[in-house]
């Protein structure tokens, strides 16, 4: 499978104010890694806009911002813990909103791969193992190590 | 007991936004849809069992749907499948 978990794209503790910020700051490591091209994080303003991304989980909310293929040069994930929690709304729920205390950003080229990992997430995320893992690593050791082990 | 086969059409299959999309419709329907593809089963009200699915371009998979005016419900659900895009 192809590598998607990056040292540089593992941020343990990310101080945003809000949801476009969590983006702007994140997007950011991915451009400044040659992830993405530069019309990356406006397009996942966007697309976040009109389709958000986040998602209560039993045990924790997240939120998955990424865009189209067309704005990605190398796919990959990056996983971010919030410092505070940032309002994100549901996915797929135009009422409800989340208090996202974890990121993960995609840069997916194939939309076969995006299916995929998504699935992967899913997965992961609902496992109360890993989820404890990832809630659990507080460090950016213990983030790398689990982002490595669920989504690697 | 409504229940058709469908392909998944959507070039880029069921992604975030048409799962997201798919996931807002039926959330508004008053009756219980499942999606199934194998073995697996997908309560598409849930954007999370939808995801978990992984359905690809391609994927048949069979509608069913249970409830009050359950066909029309089922054929309306049919056609916003098949109209689902990028």
């Amino acid at each position: 499978m192809t590598k998607t978990v990056y040292q540089e794209l593992i941020v343990p503790e990310l101080d945003a104010g809000d949801a476009g910020d969590a983006i702007r700051q994140f997007g950011a490591r991915f451009l400044a890694g040659g992830f993405v091209r530069d019309t990356f994080v406006a397009a996942v303003l966007e697309r976040e806009e009109k389709y958000p991304t986040g998602l209560q989980l039993d045990g924790m909310a997240l939120a998955m911002p990424h865009t189209s293929g067309e704005h990605v040069r190398r796919p990959a994930v990056g996983v971010a813990k919030l410092k505070k929690p940032v309002i994100f709304g549901h996915m797929g729920d135009e009422e409800t909103k989340v208090e996202a205390e974890m990121l993960l950003m995609m840069a997916i080229q194939d939309p076969d791969a995006q299916v995929d990992l998504l699935r992967k997430v899913m997965g992961v995320f609902t496992n109360q193992e890993a989820l404890a893992e990832f809630k659990a690593a507080g460090d950016f050791e213990a983030l790398y190590a689990a982002a490595t082990k669920y989504l690697g | 007991m409504f229940e058709r086969r469908a392909v998944i059409q959507n070039p880029s299959g069921l992604h975030a936004r048409p799962a997201s999309q798919l996931t807002a419709y039926c959330k508004k329907l008053p009756v219980k849809i499942t999606l199934l593809h194998g073995e697996t089963k997908a309560d598409p009200k849930s954007i999370i069992s939808l995801l978990a699915a992984g359905m690809k371009r391609g994927t048949e998979i069979t509608v069913q749907v249970e409830g009050e005016n359950e066909d029309e419900i089922g054929e309306g659900l049919l056609l916003f499948l098949a109209q689902l895009a990028e």
